[in-house]
Protein backbone atom coordinates (compact mmCIF):
# COMPACT_ATOMS: atom_id res chain seq x y z
CA UNK A 1 0.00 0.00 0.00
CA UNK A 2 1.27 3.20 -1.14
CA UNK A 3 0.32 5.22 1.74
CA UNK A 4 1.96 2.68 4.52
CA UNK A 5 5.27 2.45 2.61
CA UNK A 6 5.80 5.93 2.04
CA UNK A 7 4.96 7.29 5.52
CA UNK A 8 6.98 4.00 7.23
CA UNK A 9 9.92 5.18 5.25
CA UNK A 10 9.86 8.69 6.76
CA UNK A 11 10.05 7.65 10.20
CA UNK A 12 13.07 9.26 11.96
CA UNK A 13 16.54 7.80 11.98
CA UNK A 14 15.21 5.21 9.50
CA UNK A 15 14.17 3.34 12.56
CA UNK A 16 11.54 0.53 11.74
CA UNK A 17 8.49 1.80 12.57
CA UNK A 18 7.21 -1.31 14.89
CA UNK A 19 10.05 -0.64 16.88
CA UNK A 20 9.44 3.20 17.29
CA UNK A 21 5.72 2.69 17.78
CA UNK A 22 6.45 0.48 20.69
CA UNK A 23 9.08 2.27 22.22
CA UNK A 24 5.99 4.96 22.49
CA UNK A 25 3.49 3.16 23.24
CA UNK A 26 5.34 1.68 26.21
CA UNK A 27 6.86 4.76 27.09
CA UNK A 28 3.53 6.36 27.38
CA UNK A 29 1.46 3.38 29.06
CA UNK A 30 4.63 2.81 31.68
CA UNK A 31 4.22 7.43 32.48
CA UNK A 32 0.70 7.01 32.79
CA UNK A 33 1.03 3.74 35.37
CA UNK A 34 3.39 5.86 37.68
CA UNK A 35 0.34 8.55 38.28
CA UNK A 36 3.16 10.93 38.28
CA UNK A 37 1.97 12.85 35.63
CA UNK A 38 -2.05 13.89 34.59
CA UNK A 39 -2.99 11.13 32.22
CA UNK A 40 -4.68 13.15 29.81
CA UNK A 41 -0.54 15.25 29.26
CA UNK A 42 0.70 12.34 28.79
CA UNK A 43 -1.77 10.64 26.47
CA UNK A 44 -1.63 13.81 24.06
CA UNK A 45 2.45 13.91 24.47
CA UNK A 46 2.33 9.75 23.08
CA UNK A 47 0.02 10.99 20.38
CA UNK A 48 2.11 14.14 19.40
CA UNK A 49 5.43 11.40 19.29
CA UNK A 50 3.99 9.08 17.43
CA UNK A 51 2.80 11.65 14.73
CA UNK A 52 6.00 13.27 14.86
CA UNK A 53 8.39 10.28 14.66
CA UNK A 54 6.44 9.16 11.56
CA UNK A 55 4.58 6.51 12.80
CA UNK A 56 1.45 8.30 11.45
CA UNK A 57 0.67 11.13 9.81
CA UNK A 58 -1.91 13.57 10.95
CA UNK A 59 -4.54 12.15 9.00
CA UNK A 60 -4.36 8.53 10.05
CA UNK A 61 -4.06 9.82 13.63
CA UNK A 62 -7.38 11.42 13.49
CA UNK A 63 -8.78 8.39 11.49
CA UNK A 64 -7.73 6.31 14.69
CA UNK A 65 -9.67 8.67 17.07
CA UNK A 66 -13.27 7.27 17.48
CA UNK A 67 -15.60 9.91 17.72
CA UNK A 68 -18.29 7.82 18.44
CA UNK A 69 -17.10 6.78 21.75
CA UNK A 70 -16.09 10.81 22.16
CA UNK A 71 -19.18 11.74 21.15
CA UNK A 72 -21.22 9.41 23.30
CA UNK A 73 -19.10 10.18 26.79
CA UNK A 74 -19.75 13.77 25.95
CA UNK A 75 -23.04 13.94 25.54
CA UNK A 76 -23.68 11.76 28.68
CA UNK A 77 -21.65 14.12 30.61
CA UNK A 78 -23.60 17.25 29.66
CA UNK A 79 -26.68 15.43 30.38
CA UNK A 80 -26.13 14.52 33.78
CA UNK A 81 -24.40 17.49 34.79
CA UNK A 82 -27.60 19.44 33.72
CA UNK A 83 -29.17 16.58 35.58
CA UNK A 84 -27.45 16.52 38.63
CA UNK A 85 -28.40 20.29 39.71
CA UNK A 86 -32.06 18.65 40.26
CA UNK A 87 -31.15 17.05 43.44
CA UNK A 88 -32.87 13.53 42.19
CA UNK A 89 -30.05 11.46 43.56
CA UNK A 90 -30.16 12.90 46.83
CA UNK A 91 -33.89 12.20 46.70
CA UNK A 92 -33.84 8.62 44.96
CA UNK A 93 -31.21 7.42 48.05
CA UNK A 94 -33.28 9.08 50.80
CA UNK A 95 -36.30 7.50 49.54
CA UNK A 96 -34.44 4.32 49.51
CA UNK A 97 -32.89 4.70 52.91
CA UNK A 98 -37.11 5.22 54.39
CA UNK A 99 -38.36 2.24 52.39
CA UNK A 100 -36.01 0.31 54.76
CA UNK A 101 -36.48 1.47 58.07
CA UNK A 102 -33.23 3.01 58.05
CA UNK A 103 -31.88 -0.30 58.91
CA UNK A 104 -28.60 -0.61 58.69
CA UNK A 105 -28.53 -3.68 56.47
CA UNK A 106 -31.37 -2.84 54.59
CA UNK A 107 -29.45 0.72 53.66
CA UNK A 108 -26.34 -1.16 52.62
CA UNK A 109 -28.57 -3.40 50.11
CA UNK A 110 -30.69 -0.36 49.16
CA UNK A 111 -27.98 2.17 48.41
CA UNK A 112 -26.09 -0.96 46.46
CA UNK A 113 -28.86 -0.74 44.44
CA UNK A 114 -29.33 2.71 43.67
CA UNK A 115 -25.81 2.95 42.74
CA UNK A 116 -25.75 -0.20 40.56
CA UNK A 117 -28.79 1.47 38.65
CA UNK A 118 -27.36 4.75 38.25
CA UNK A 119 -23.76 3.37 36.68
CA UNK A 120 -25.67 0.87 34.44
CA UNK A 121 -27.47 4.34 33.21
CA UNK A 122 -24.87 6.81 33.27
CA UNK A 123 -21.38 7.08 34.19
CA UNK A 124 -19.98 5.10 37.10
CA UNK A 125 -17.92 8.27 38.27
CA UNK A 126 -21.11 10.50 38.34
CA UNK A 127 -22.77 8.38 39.86
CA UNK A 128 -20.53 7.30 43.08
CA UNK A 129 -20.32 11.32 43.05
CA UNK A 130 -23.50 11.65 44.01
CA UNK A 131 -24.39 9.00 45.92
CA UNK A 132 -21.58 9.30 48.10
CA UNK A 133 -22.07 12.17 49.58
CA UNK A 134 -25.42 11.50 50.69
CA UNK A 135 -24.54 8.31 51.63
CA UNK A 136 -21.93 9.31 54.51
CA UNK A 137 -24.56 11.72 55.50
CA UNK A 138 -27.51 9.08 56.50
CA UNK A 139 -25.08 6.48 57.71
CA UNK A 140 -23.10 9.70 59.93
CA UNK A 141 -26.70 10.63 60.93
CA UNK A 142 -27.63 6.78 61.71
CA UNK A 143 -23.97 6.82 63.76
CA UNK A 144 -22.56 4.03 61.64
CA UNK A 145 -19.06 3.27 60.15
CA UNK A 146 -19.42 4.43 56.73
CA UNK A 147 -16.21 2.00 55.59
CA UNK A 148 -18.83 -1.03 54.52
CA UNK A 149 -21.22 1.26 52.92
CA UNK A 150 -18.26 2.72 50.85
CA UNK A 151 -16.63 -0.49 49.77
CA UNK A 152 -20.29 -1.49 48.55
CA UNK A 153 -20.67 1.53 46.14
CA UNK A 154 -17.44 1.01 44.66
CA UNK A 155 -18.30 -2.85 43.85
CA UNK A 156 -22.30 -1.57 42.89
CA UNK A 157 -20.90 0.78 40.18
CA UNK A 158 -18.62 -1.74 38.51
CA UNK A 159 -21.04 -4.22 38.65
CA UNK A 160 -24.02 -1.75 37.31
CA UNK A 161 -21.52 -0.35 34.92
CA UNK A 162 -20.90 -3.47 33.42
CA UNK A 163 -24.42 -4.60 32.50
CA UNK A 164 -25.09 -1.86 29.76
CA UNK A 165 -23.47 -0.32 26.73
CA UNK A 166 -23.14 3.09 28.64
CA UNK A 167 -22.42 1.97 31.77
CA UNK A 168 -18.59 1.98 31.34
CA UNK A 169 -16.46 3.80 29.09
CA UNK A 170 -14.73 -0.36 28.13
CA UNK A 171 -18.11 -0.82 26.74
CA UNK A 172 -18.83 2.41 24.75
CA UNK A 173 -15.60 1.40 23.23
CA UNK A 174 -15.84 -2.38 22.92
CA UNK A 175 -19.85 -1.47 21.62
CA UNK A 176 -18.58 1.13 19.42
CA UNK A 177 -15.38 -1.11 17.70
CA UNK A 178 -17.44 -4.08 17.49
CA UNK A 179 -21.30 -2.60 16.38
CA UNK A 180 -22.63 -3.79 19.70
CA UNK A 181 -25.32 -1.67 20.63
CA UNK A 182 -27.38 -1.26 23.63
CA UNK A 183 -29.64 -3.94 23.84
CA UNK A 184 -26.88 -6.40 22.84
CA UNK A 185 -25.05 -5.16 26.27
CA UNK A 186 -28.39 -5.07 28.15
CA UNK A 187 -29.43 -9.22 26.62
CA UNK A 188 -25.83 -10.38 26.95
CA UNK A 189 -24.17 -8.65 30.09
CA UNK A 190 -26.90 -7.53 32.26
CA UNK A 191 -28.49 -11.19 33.33
CA UNK A 192 -24.58 -11.75 34.33
CA UNK A 193 -23.93 -8.33 35.91
CA UNK A 194 -27.62 -9.45 38.39
CA UNK A 195 -26.21 -12.63 39.03
CA UNK A 196 -22.62 -11.08 40.42
CA UNK A 197 -24.44 -8.42 41.93
CA UNK A 198 -26.89 -10.92 44.45
CA UNK A 199 -24.27 -13.20 44.46
CA UNK A 200 -21.79 -10.32 46.21
CA UNK A 201 -24.00 -9.16 48.66
CA UNK A 202 -23.33 -12.66 50.45
CA UNK A 203 -20.09 -11.85 51.36
CA UNK A 204 -21.01 -8.05 52.62
CA UNK A 205 -23.66 -9.90 55.22
CA UNK A 206 -21.31 -12.21 56.44
CA UNK A 207 -18.20 -9.61 56.99
CA UNK A 208 -20.49 -6.97 57.43
CA UNK A 209 -24.39 -6.71 57.45
CA UNK A 210 -24.85 -8.70 60.19
CA UNK A 211 -23.09 -6.63 62.78
CA UNK A 212 -24.63 -3.33 62.16
CA UNK A 213 -26.72 -1.79 64.67
CA UNK A 214 -28.33 1.57 64.80
CA UNK A 215 -30.28 3.09 67.94
CA UNK A 216 -34.04 3.47 67.49
CA UNK A 217 -33.81 7.40 68.01
CA UNK A 218 -31.05 7.72 65.16
CA UNK A 219 -33.03 5.77 62.73
CA UNK A 220 -36.34 7.58 64.10
CA UNK A 221 -34.40 11.12 62.87
CA UNK A 222 -33.37 9.46 59.32
CA UNK A 223 -37.40 8.30 59.03
CA UNK A 224 -37.78 12.24 59.49
CA UNK A 225 -36.00 13.11 56.61
CA UNK A 226 -37.99 14.83 53.61
CA UNK A 227 -37.31 13.76 50.30
CA UNK A 228 -39.43 15.92 48.71
CA UNK A 229 -37.11 18.70 50.06
CA UNK A 230 -33.76 16.74 48.33
CA UNK A 231 -35.53 18.44 44.44
CA UNK A 232 -34.20 21.96 44.28
CA UNK A 233 -35.83 22.36 41.07
CA UNK A 234 -38.85 20.65 39.65
CA UNK A 235 -38.89 22.20 36.40
CA UNK A 236 -35.46 21.11 35.94
CA UNK A 237 -35.89 17.63 36.99
CA UNK A 238 -39.08 16.90 34.84
CA UNK A 239 -37.02 18.38 31.98
CA UNK A 240 -34.00 16.35 32.96
CA UNK A 241 -35.62 13.44 33.38
CA UNK A 242 -37.61 13.29 29.73
CA UNK A 243 -34.40 13.82 28.13
CA UNK A 244 -32.74 10.85 29.50
CA UNK A 245 -35.61 8.54 29.07
CA UNK A 246 -35.87 9.55 25.41
CA UNK A 247 -32.31 9.14 25.27
CA UNK A 248 -32.55 5.57 26.50
CA UNK A 249 -35.62 5.03 24.30
CA UNK A 250 -33.10 5.93 21.27
CA UNK A 251 -30.15 3.66 22.82
CA UNK A 252 -32.95 0.52 22.90
CA UNK A 253 -34.22 1.40 19.60
CA UNK A 254 -31.13 2.60 17.99
CA UNK A 255 -30.84 -0.24 15.83
CA UNK A 256 -34.28 0.26 14.29
CA UNK A 257 -34.05 4.43 14.20
CA UNK A 258 -30.69 3.32 12.77
CA UNK A 259 -28.64 6.22 14.67
CA UNK A 260 -25.17 5.51 16.99
CA UNK A 261 -25.53 6.04 20.14
CA UNK A 262 -22.85 9.03 19.90
CA UNK A 263 -25.95 11.10 17.45
CA UNK A 264 -28.70 10.01 20.21
CA UNK A 265 -26.23 11.31 23.12
CA UNK A 266 -25.21 14.47 21.20
CA UNK A 267 -29.01 15.34 20.53
CA UNK A 268 -29.85 14.75 24.05
CA UNK A 269 -27.98 16.96 25.51
CA UNK A 270 -28.82 19.63 23.15
CA UNK A 271 -32.49 19.02 23.50
CA UNK A 272 -31.62 19.63 27.11
CA UNK A 273 -29.68 22.36 27.05
CA UNK A 274 -32.53 24.03 24.71
CA UNK A 275 -35.00 23.43 27.36
CA UNK A 276 -32.91 24.78 29.61
CA UNK A 277 -32.58 27.92 27.46
CA UNK A 278 -36.14 28.98 27.26
CA UNK A 279 -37.47 32.42 28.30
CA UNK A 280 -33.96 33.69 29.35
CA UNK A 281 -31.95 36.39 27.80
CA UNK A 282 -29.15 35.65 25.55
CA UNK A 283 -26.65 35.97 28.03
CA UNK A 284 -27.64 33.93 30.35
CA UNK A 285 -28.12 31.46 28.18
CA UNK A 286 -24.86 31.12 27.27
CA UNK A 287 -23.50 31.54 31.11
CA UNK A 288 -25.51 28.42 31.21
CA UNK A 289 -24.57 26.31 28.22
CA UNK A 290 -20.72 27.73 29.55
CA UNK A 291 -21.60 25.73 32.55
CA UNK A 292 -22.94 22.92 31.60
CA UNK A 293 -20.10 22.34 28.73
CA UNK A 294 -16.98 23.37 31.78
CA UNK A 295 -18.67 20.46 34.17
CA UNK A 296 -17.58 17.85 30.94
CA UNK A 297 -14.75 16.05 32.20
CA UNK A 298 -12.43 17.14 29.72
CA UNK A 299 -9.54 15.27 31.30
CA UNK A 300 -11.09 12.14 30.28
CA UNK A 301 -11.66 13.04 27.31
CA UNK A 302 -8.23 14.44 25.75
CA UNK A 303 -7.31 11.04 27.57
CA UNK A 304 -9.56 8.96 25.34
CA UNK A 305 -8.37 11.30 22.41
CA UNK A 306 -4.63 10.61 23.11
CA UNK A 307 -4.55 7.08 23.64
CA UNK A 308 -6.50 6.34 20.50
CA UNK A 309 -3.96 7.80 18.39
CA UNK A 310 -1.32 6.04 20.17
CA UNK A 311 -2.90 2.50 19.50
CA UNK A 312 -3.55 3.23 16.32
CA UNK A 313 0.46 3.62 16.09
CA UNK A 314 1.20 0.02 17.52
CA UNK A 315 -1.89 -0.76 15.48
CA UNK A 316 -0.82 0.44 11.97
CA UNK A 317 2.84 -0.91 12.87
CA UNK A 318 1.79 -4.10 12.93
CA UNK A 319 2.49 -5.17 16.88
CA UNK A 320 -1.03 -5.26 17.43
CA UNK A 321 -1.14 -8.06 14.59
CA UNK A 322 1.73 -9.71 16.04
CA UNK A 323 0.27 -9.55 19.81
CA UNK A 324 -2.92 -11.68 18.45
CA UNK A 325 -1.45 -13.87 16.43
CA UNK A 326 0.54 -14.59 19.29
CA UNK A 327 -2.41 -15.04 21.43
CA UNK A 328 -3.88 -17.55 18.94
CA UNK A 329 -0.62 -19.51 18.58
CA UNK A 330 -0.86 -19.50 22.48
CA UNK A 331 -4.48 -21.02 22.53
CA UNK A 332 -3.95 -23.28 19.61
CA UNK A 333 -7.01 -20.89 17.90
CA UNK A 334 -9.17 -22.42 20.31
CA UNK A 335 -12.06 -20.06 21.74
CA UNK A 336 -12.58 -21.23 24.94
CA UNK A 337 -9.52 -21.07 25.49
CA UNK A 338 -8.89 -17.56 24.02
CA UNK A 339 -11.95 -16.08 26.06
CA UNK A 340 -10.72 -17.68 28.83
CA UNK A 341 -7.11 -15.58 28.27
CA UNK A 342 -8.79 -12.44 27.76
CA UNK A 343 -11.25 -12.68 30.42
CA UNK A 344 -8.70 -13.57 32.95
CA UNK A 345 -5.78 -11.50 31.69
CA UNK A 346 -8.18 -8.11 31.28
CA UNK A 347 -9.68 -8.52 34.76
CA UNK A 348 -6.02 -8.76 36.28
CA UNK A 349 -5.15 -6.18 34.54
CA UNK A 350 -7.77 -3.76 34.69
CA UNK A 351 -7.73 -4.03 38.54
CA UNK A 352 -3.89 -2.79 38.59
CA UNK A 353 -4.18 -0.13 35.70
CA UNK A 354 -6.74 1.73 34.38
CA UNK A 355 -8.92 -0.40 32.00
CA UNK A 356 -9.26 2.19 29.41
CA UNK A 357 -5.66 1.75 27.82
CA UNK A 358 -6.11 -1.37 28.23
CA UNK A 359 -9.69 -2.25 26.42
CA UNK A 360 -7.93 0.26 23.96
CA UNK A 361 -5.23 -1.44 23.07
CA UNK A 362 -7.28 -4.91 23.16
CA UNK A 363 -9.64 -3.57 20.66
CA UNK A 364 -7.87 -4.10 17.50
CA UNK A 365 -5.84 -7.05 18.79
CA UNK A 366 -9.20 -8.94 19.18
CA UNK A 367 -10.47 -7.19 15.30
CA UNK A 368 -7.16 -8.96 14.25
CA UNK A 369 -8.56 -12.32 15.22
CA UNK A 370 -11.39 -12.12 12.92
CA UNK A 371 -9.87 -13.81 10.16
CA UNK A 372 -9.41 -16.71 12.73
CA UNK A 373 -13.09 -16.63 14.04
CA UNK A 374 -16.44 -15.98 12.64
CA UNK A 375 -18.40 -12.81 13.16
CA UNK A 376 -20.69 -14.60 15.78
CA UNK A 377 -17.64 -16.39 17.83
CA UNK A 378 -15.97 -13.08 17.93
CA UNK A 379 -18.63 -11.82 19.86
CA UNK A 380 -17.86 -14.18 22.74
CA UNK A 381 -14.07 -12.37 23.03
CA UNK A 382 -15.71 -9.06 22.80
CA UNK A 383 -18.02 -10.00 26.19
CA UNK A 384 -14.83 -11.44 27.89
CA UNK A 385 -12.93 -8.47 27.28
CA UNK A 386 -16.14 -6.24 28.65
CA UNK A 387 -16.42 -8.57 31.85
CA UNK A 388 -13.13 -8.62 31.93
CA UNK A 389 -12.04 -4.75 32.00
CA UNK A 390 -15.18 -3.42 34.00
CA UNK A 391 -15.55 -6.48 36.88
CA UNK A 392 -11.74 -5.98 36.95
CA UNK A 393 -11.60 -2.67 38.28
CA UNK A 394 -13.33 -4.09 41.22
CA UNK A 395 -9.68 -5.57 42.23
CA UNK A 396 -8.29 -2.24 43.56
CA UNK A 397 -8.66 0.65 44.49
CA UNK A 398 -6.97 2.17 41.37
CA UNK A 399 -9.13 0.12 39.18
CA UNK A 400 -11.55 2.27 38.11
CA UNK A 401 -12.00 5.92 38.48
CA UNK A 402 -15.03 5.91 40.11
CA UNK A 403 -13.25 3.86 42.99
CA UNK A 404 -10.80 6.69 43.10
CA UNK A 405 -13.42 9.55 43.39
CA UNK A 406 -15.20 7.40 46.60
CA UNK A 407 -11.75 6.94 47.95
CA UNK A 408 -10.75 10.80 47.19
CA UNK A 409 -13.77 11.85 48.70
CA UNK A 410 -14.28 9.60 51.95
CA UNK A 411 -10.44 10.73 52.84
CA UNK A 412 -11.68 14.23 52.24
CA UNK A 413 -14.80 13.27 54.45
CA UNK A 414 -12.00 12.20 57.23
CA UNK A 415 -12.47 8.64 56.49
CA UNK A 416 -9.65 7.40 53.98
CA UNK A 417 -9.58 4.26 52.71
CA UNK A 418 -6.40 2.60 52.42
CA UNK A 419 -5.57 0.52 49.38
CA UNK A 420 -3.86 -2.73 50.72
CA UNK A 421 -6.95 -3.61 53.11
CA UNK A 422 -9.34 -2.77 50.93
CA UNK A 423 -7.66 -4.58 47.96
CA UNK A 424 -7.18 -8.16 50.33
CA UNK A 425 -11.16 -8.09 50.59
CA UNK A 426 -11.44 -6.77 47.00
CA UNK A 427 -9.46 -8.72 44.84
CA UNK A 428 -10.81 -12.37 46.05
CA UNK A 429 -13.99 -11.10 45.68
CA UNK A 430 -12.95 -9.95 42.20
CA UNK A 431 -11.64 -12.60 41.40
CA UNK A 432 -15.04 -14.70 42.25
CA UNK A 433 -17.30 -12.36 40.11
CA UNK A 434 -14.57 -13.15 37.31
CA UNK A 435 -15.15 -17.07 38.16
CA UNK A 436 -19.16 -16.97 37.87
CA UNK A 437 -18.39 -14.85 34.72
CA UNK A 438 -16.16 -17.75 33.30
CA UNK A 439 -19.39 -20.10 34.13
CA UNK A 440 -21.45 -18.03 32.48
CA UNK A 441 -19.28 -17.15 29.26
CA UNK A 442 -18.55 -20.97 29.22
CA UNK A 443 -22.53 -22.14 28.99
CA UNK A 444 -23.77 -19.55 26.80
CA UNK A 445 -21.50 -18.71 24.36
CA UNK A 446 -18.51 -21.42 24.18
CA UNK B 1 -2.27 58.21 52.47
CA UNK B 2 -1.32 54.91 54.45
CA UNK B 3 -3.61 53.07 56.37
CA UNK B 4 -1.72 54.23 59.52
CA UNK B 5 -4.06 57.08 59.57
CA UNK B 6 -6.94 54.55 60.48
CA UNK B 7 -7.10 53.07 63.86
CA UNK B 8 -7.15 49.04 63.71
CA UNK B 9 -8.06 46.83 66.49
CA UNK B 10 -4.71 46.03 68.58
CA UNK B 11 -3.38 42.42 69.19
CA UNK B 12 -4.34 42.27 72.76
CA UNK B 13 -6.02 39.18 72.25
CA UNK B 14 -3.48 37.03 70.19
CA UNK B 15 -3.75 33.55 70.54
CA UNK B 16 -1.34 30.50 70.34
CA UNK B 17 -1.89 27.84 68.21
CA UNK B 18 -1.91 25.48 70.45
CA UNK B 19 -5.23 26.93 72.03
CA UNK B 20 -8.52 25.17 71.74
CA UNK B 21 -10.97 26.30 69.19
CA UNK B 22 -13.83 26.04 71.92
CA UNK B 23 -11.32 28.53 73.95
CA UNK B 24 -11.87 30.76 70.57
CA UNK B 25 -15.29 30.54 70.19
CA UNK B 26 -15.97 31.75 74.05
CA UNK B 27 -13.45 34.93 73.54
CA UNK B 28 -15.05 35.81 70.46
CA UNK B 29 -18.61 35.51 71.51
CA UNK B 30 -17.58 37.32 74.62
CA UNK B 31 -16.31 40.42 73.06
CA UNK B 32 -18.95 40.32 69.72
CA UNK B 33 -16.21 39.71 67.05
CA UNK B 34 -15.77 37.08 64.17
CA UNK B 35 -12.14 36.46 63.76
CA UNK B 36 -9.38 36.46 66.22
CA UNK B 37 -6.27 36.17 65.28
CA UNK B 38 -3.16 33.42 66.04
CA UNK B 39 0.43 34.44 66.89
CA UNK B 40 3.22 32.34 67.94
CA UNK B 41 4.95 32.94 71.71
CA UNK B 42 6.86 36.18 70.38
CA UNK B 43 4.07 37.76 68.74
CA UNK B 44 4.67 36.48 65.10
CA UNK B 45 1.44 36.53 63.03
CA UNK B 46 -0.10 33.36 62.40
CA UNK B 47 -2.90 33.25 60.64
CA UNK B 48 -6.68 34.20 61.60
CA UNK B 49 -9.50 31.85 62.76
CA UNK B 50 -12.99 33.01 62.26
CA UNK B 51 -16.52 31.53 63.19
CA UNK B 52 -17.10 30.61 59.99
CA UNK B 53 -14.29 28.05 60.41
CA UNK B 54 -15.69 27.24 63.59
CA UNK B 55 -19.31 26.21 62.25
CA UNK B 56 -18.03 24.64 59.66
CA UNK B 57 -16.58 21.58 62.06
CA UNK B 58 -20.25 21.31 63.42
CA UNK B 59 -21.53 20.64 60.03
CA UNK B 60 -21.93 16.77 58.71
CA UNK B 61 -18.43 15.68 56.88
CA UNK B 62 -20.71 14.68 54.15
CA UNK B 63 -22.01 18.34 53.66
CA UNK B 64 -18.83 20.33 54.43
CA UNK B 65 -16.31 18.30 52.00
CA UNK B 66 -15.53 19.85 48.80
CA UNK B 67 -17.99 18.14 46.13
CA UNK B 68 -20.27 17.36 49.03
CA UNK B 69 -23.92 17.89 49.35
CA UNK B 70 -24.80 21.66 48.91
CA UNK B 71 -28.58 21.08 49.97
CA UNK B 72 -29.80 20.04 53.64
CA UNK B 73 -32.81 20.86 53.61
CA UNK B 74 -34.28 17.28 53.19
CA UNK B 75 -32.45 16.23 56.29
CA UNK B 76 -35.35 18.40 58.15
CA UNK B 77 -34.82 20.04 62.28
CA UNK B 78 -31.71 17.22 62.76
CA UNK B 79 -29.82 19.66 65.24
CA UNK B 80 -28.41 16.86 66.90
CA UNK B 81 -26.20 16.16 63.71
CA UNK B 82 -24.73 20.26 64.16
CA UNK B 83 -24.10 19.74 68.40
CA UNK B 84 -22.79 16.23 68.05
CA UNK B 85 -19.58 17.71 66.74
CA UNK B 86 -19.38 20.66 69.63
CA UNK B 87 -16.77 18.41 71.79
CA UNK B 88 -15.18 17.79 68.90
CA UNK B 89 -13.69 21.76 69.41
CA UNK B 90 -12.33 20.55 72.45
CA UNK B 91 -10.14 18.05 70.86
CA UNK B 92 -8.63 20.32 68.13
CA UNK B 93 -6.19 23.32 68.36
CA UNK B 94 -6.80 26.51 66.51
CA UNK B 95 -3.37 26.00 64.98
CA UNK B 96 -5.49 23.99 62.36
CA UNK B 97 -7.95 26.26 61.81
CA UNK B 98 -5.68 29.18 61.06
CA UNK B 99 -6.46 31.12 57.61
CA UNK B 100 -2.96 31.33 56.27
CA UNK B 101 -4.27 32.61 52.45
CA UNK B 102 -4.81 35.99 53.90
CA UNK B 103 -2.74 39.27 51.93
CA UNK B 104 -0.71 41.01 54.48
CA UNK B 105 -0.73 45.04 55.13
CA UNK B 106 1.88 47.15 56.24
CA UNK B 107 1.46 50.12 58.10
CA UNK B 108 2.48 51.96 55.10
CA UNK B 109 0.06 50.02 52.66
CA UNK B 110 -1.95 52.94 50.54
CA UNK B 111 -5.93 52.99 51.64
CA UNK B 112 -6.76 52.02 48.49
CA UNK B 113 -5.28 49.29 48.08
CA UNK B 114 -6.78 48.18 51.64
CA UNK B 115 -10.03 48.77 50.65
CA UNK B 116 -9.95 46.73 47.49
CA UNK B 117 -8.15 43.52 49.26
CA UNK B 118 -10.98 43.77 51.88
CA UNK B 119 -13.48 43.71 49.37
CA UNK B 120 -11.69 40.55 48.05
CA UNK B 121 -11.62 38.50 51.56
CA UNK B 122 -14.43 38.01 54.29
CA UNK B 123 -11.99 38.54 56.95
CA UNK B 124 -10.29 41.73 58.45
CA UNK B 125 -6.29 41.80 57.47
CA UNK B 126 -3.83 41.60 59.70
CA UNK B 127 -1.17 44.70 59.58
CA UNK B 128 2.30 43.79 60.48
CA UNK B 129 5.36 45.45 61.36
CA UNK B 130 8.79 44.46 59.15
CA UNK B 131 9.45 41.76 61.72
CA UNK B 132 6.46 40.01 61.11
CA UNK B 133 4.57 40.98 64.26
CA UNK B 134 0.71 41.49 64.23
CA UNK B 135 0.52 45.36 65.07
CA UNK B 136 -3.87 44.55 64.70
CA UNK B 137 -6.57 43.87 62.19
CA UNK B 138 -7.93 45.94 59.72
CA UNK B 139 -11.78 45.24 59.24
CA UNK B 140 -13.94 46.67 56.76
CA UNK B 141 -15.84 48.54 59.84
CA UNK B 142 -12.89 50.69 60.51
CA UNK B 143 -11.93 51.74 56.68
CA UNK B 144 -15.72 52.08 56.06
CA UNK B 145 -15.51 54.65 59.60
CA UNK B 146 -12.05 56.47 58.50
CA UNK B 147 -13.66 57.15 55.15
CA UNK B 148 -17.36 58.80 56.75
CA UNK B 149 -15.20 60.50 59.35
CA UNK B 150 -12.74 62.19 56.40
CA UNK B 151 -15.24 63.17 53.68
CA UNK B 152 -17.10 65.04 57.12
CA UNK B 153 -20.35 62.91 56.23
Amino acid sequence: MHGAASSAAEVIFGLSPLLVSLGVFVLTYAVIVTEKINRAIVALLGAGLMIMSGVLNQSEAFAGIDLNTIGLLTGMMVIVAITSKSGVFQYVAVVAAKAVRADPWGLLVMLAGVTAVFSALLDNVTSVLLIVPVALFITEALRLNPYPYLFTIIFASNIGGTATLIGDPPNIMIGSAARLGFNDFLLNLAPLALVVFALTLIPFYLVWGRKLHAAPEDRDQVMAFDEREAITDVRLLKQSLTVIALVLLGFVLSHQVGQEPATIAMFGAALLLLLRAFGKAGEEQTHEVHRSFAEVEWVTIFFFVGLFVVVAGVEKSGALKILAEWMIALTGGDLGATAMVVLWVSAVASALVDNIPFVATMIPVIQNMASTFGPEQINALWWSLALGACLGGNGSLVGASANLVVASFAERAGQPIRFLPFMLMAFPLMLASIAVSSLYLWLRYL
Amino acid sequence: MPIKAIPFYPPDICLQPDASPADALRLMLERGIDHAPICDRDGRFIGIIGTTAILRVLIPVSAQAQGGLSNLRFAGDAVSLLTAHLRDLERLTVGEFARKDLPVLREDSPILEAALLLTQHSAPLPVLDEGGRLLGLLSRRALLAHLVQQAGL
